[in-house]
């Protein structure tokens, strides 16, 4: 006997149904199955958990911004008390395979130094970074003026003193310019708070620097304080050849850290290094932020959870109400499994439907809030607009996940269309068992 | 010539909460390939039931059932439902129509369960219903079809296939005289232009009468199988 082979056919009595209930007029169909409520819910809880996350992922960039500034996630120390690593480059790749989170590192060196203008001297941290690999494990190139560490690593001659020589490149804190009364391309001196002894007794090492960029962070720890080299240099400054102070890591996201700290911990025990994560100084506020995130994400998927279940709802009623033209499909010659088919796949179709109609939704509501509409609404962040960040991570997450789970609502309508009797529906004596 | 339909000692039991009903008790009869037979008899008497069980939409309790020289109980569902697909036309009562297919769809779904290129179809599926005069309506919806015109469409549905097996249960029962009529003659036509195999469950004895062959139900019995005379020589076995 010839087998049939119905795929065809199921498809598209699935594609007509979805498209049916849309057009329901048209078409005088009584018995059209519901699409529309069930896609809403799904349109609707894809498009709140995609909107919430991505503006408390922008919050949280934001605050990011604000508190750490130039600095890093972690910072890899020596354990006990202060001292240098010994440089090392298989260092770097230890920590940087640590753990997966992990997503960029970089030495520094870093000490106290005094600032000089021809006006007057400033108290200031020397940081000494690696133009390259910093530009990953920081935020620092974006608080500059020209974005680019690569000045670091120049000589360049001053615009205030005549003849001129070259000099280094530094970025000093625009409070610190402010307060030593010195402007962009002027000649300044870095001075040691030790003194050594020289030809003229004991004195401090001094170096004539030029000041290459500002920094801008908002945040005066960082703009009054801060003056930013080579890490050559600054080891050349300190006397520190050889040493790094730590190393700056990077993580793919800043309110999860635990893991990666006890795995960088672990590794690095032998060492007698430790990790610093960000979080040490503002561990409430963290804490409070995390569980917020989680919070959020299980209100999301209740809602996705409900308008799955109100798939499950509206396929079951329409197995009732479509029970004579299934009896008659399966005379037709559809088998039983087709049935089933033909329900599971209008479901994951009204998920499917139901995603994209949601990322849209969600995309299109961001576009708004970035362009700072909610801020008109809610008089919140007048002079900026929210910030948005898209986790397409979770994008991905939560698309994928509603459409398994409507497929998930499907099955028991699915079961339910293969039960039906079909000499009895057709019978008009009822036809479920 | 070779036998459609073969059945013999057909049973047919029904178990309802403790009792048991016999809906067909020792049924036996052939049809011959291209024969028309009307079964007639008193509501409850297993009409149905038979019918169901020749399209394989039910199972004998005991007895055998041979359509065309084949068993069509010894299959999977894959099996029965490809049987069912191929060899037999069912025109119901009513309500035959699927709601979301215009009727020149409907015609062709047979087909595209059978696996038939879409185009091909549609050729033949148009043939059939200018044969039962539905080509003007061949684009509506089974809503916006009167009951006759349904019941035009199930038939022209029903032999898409080109079946061995016409099976119908009271075609015309819901429909007024004029309709009714219509649909009885296209059902002869059909089974004389086609030369397929008709099976018409009918109350409506005159309708019957003009049928080559009458079987009369009593209880799940048949308790009359008469050939009209001026058929008789012919189907003679
Ligand atoms: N699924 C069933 N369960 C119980 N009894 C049934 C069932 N199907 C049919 N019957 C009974 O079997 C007998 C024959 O039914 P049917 O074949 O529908 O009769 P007809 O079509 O001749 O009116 C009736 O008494 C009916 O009540
Ligand atoms: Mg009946």
């Amino acid at each position: 006997m010839k087998i049939n082979s119905s795929a065809r056919a199921v498809r598209l009595i699935i594609l007509r149904y979805l498209v049916s209930s849309w057009m329901t007029r048209r078409t005088r169909t009584r018995g059209a199955i519901g699409v529309f409520l069930p896609m809403l819910g799904v349109a609707v809880g894809v498009a709140a958990f995609v909107v919430v996350l991505s503006i408390m992922a922008g919050f949280v960039r934001n605050l990011e911004d604000r508190l750490l500034a130039v600095d890093s996630h972690v910072e890899v120390v020596v354990k006990d008390s202060f001292g240098f690593i010994p440089e090392e480059a298989s260092l770097l790749k230890e920590i940087r395979e640590a753990h997966a989170g992990i997503v960029a590192v970089s030495p520094f060196q870093r000490g106290d130094a005094i600032l000089q203008s021809s006006a007057r001297p400033s108290t200031v941290v020397l940081w000494g970074i690696d133009p390259v690999s910093a530009r990953l494990s920081s935020q620092l190139e974006s608080k500059t003026r020209n974005k680019n560490l690569q000045i670091l690593t120049r000589e360049i001659s001053p615009e205030n003193v005549q003849p001129s020589e070259k000099f280094p490149a530094v970025f000093v804190g625009n409070q610190i310019l402010f307060h030593v009364n010195a402007e962009l391309g002027d000649r300044l001196t870095l001075v040691s708070v030790t003194s050594e002894e020289g030809p003229a007794g004991l004195a401090p090492r001094q170096f004539p620097v030029v000041a290459a960029d500002e920094l801008r962070t908002g945040n005066p720890a960082f703009d009054s304080k801060l003056v930013v080299a080579s890490l050559d240099f600054v080891n050349h400054f300190f006397g520190t050849e050889g040493f790094w102070a730590g190393v700056q890591v990077r993580v793919r996201d800043p309110l999860d850290l635990d893991n990666v700290v006890k795995a960088l911990n672990k590794k690095l025990e032998p060492r007698k290094l430790r990790a610093k994560p960000w979080t040490e100084a503002n561990q409430a506020f963290v804490r409070a932020l995390r569980l917020e995130r989680w919070a959020m994400k299980f209100v999301m998927f209740v809602v996705i959870l409900v308008a799955c279940f109100s798939i499950t709802i509206t396929l079951v009623l329409a197995v009732r109400r479509k029970a004579r033209e299934m009896a008659i499909l399966r005379a037709l010659g559809l088998r039983r499994k087709d049935l089933g088919l033909i329900f599971l796949l209008h479901g994951i179709g009204i998920g499917l439907v139901g995603v994209l109609v949601g990322l849209a939704l969600s995309f299109g509501i961001l576009e708004l809030v970035k362009g700072n509409f909610l801020a008109f609404l809610t008089g919140a962040y007048s002079d900026k607009p929210l910030p948005v960040l898209v986790n397409w991570f979770d994008v991905g997450f939560v698309s994928i996940g509603s459409v398994v789970l409507a497929a998930v609502a499907s099955v028991w309508p699915a079961f339910e269309v293969m039960r039906i009797d079909v000499v009895e529906t057709i019978s008009d004596r009822g036809g479920f068992a | 010539m070779s036998s459609a339909i073969d059945v013999s000692t057909l049973w047919k039991t029904f178990l309802v909460g403790d009792g048991r009903v016999d809906a067909l008790r020792g049924v036996s009869f052939r049809l011959q390939k291209g024969e028309a037979a009307a079964i007639v008899g008193e509501s409850g008497s297993g009409k149905s039931t038979l019918l169901h069980i020749l399209g394989a939409l039910d199972s004998p309790s005991s007895g055998s059932v041979h359509i065309g020289g084949f068993d069509p109980f010894s299959g999977t569902d894959r099996e029965v439902s490809c049987f069912r697909n191929s060899h037999v036309g069912f025109v119901f009562q009513h309500n035959n129509l699927l709601q979301e297919f215009t009727a020149l769809e409907n015609v062709m779904m047979p087909a595209l369960i059978l696996g038939k290129k879409d185009f091909d179809v549609r050729t033949r599926a148009q043939k059939l219903i200018d044969r039962v005069s539905m080509s003007h309506r061949a684009h509506h919806f089974p809503g916006q079809l009167s009951g006759g015109e349904q019941q035009r469409i199930a038939i022209a549905r029903a032999l898409i296939n080109d079946p061995l097996l016409l099976l119908a249960d009271e075609p015309s029962g819901n429909l007024d005289s004029v309709n009714a009529a219509k649909i009885h003659a296209l059902l002869l036509e059909m089974n004389k232009d086609f030369g397929t195999t008709l099976v018409v469950v009918t109350h409506n004895l005159s309708f019957a009468s003009t049928l080559p062959r009458v079987i009369e139900f009593r209880d799940g019995i048949i308790v009359r199988d008469s050939r009209s005379s001026m058929n008789e020589a012919e189907w003679s076995v």
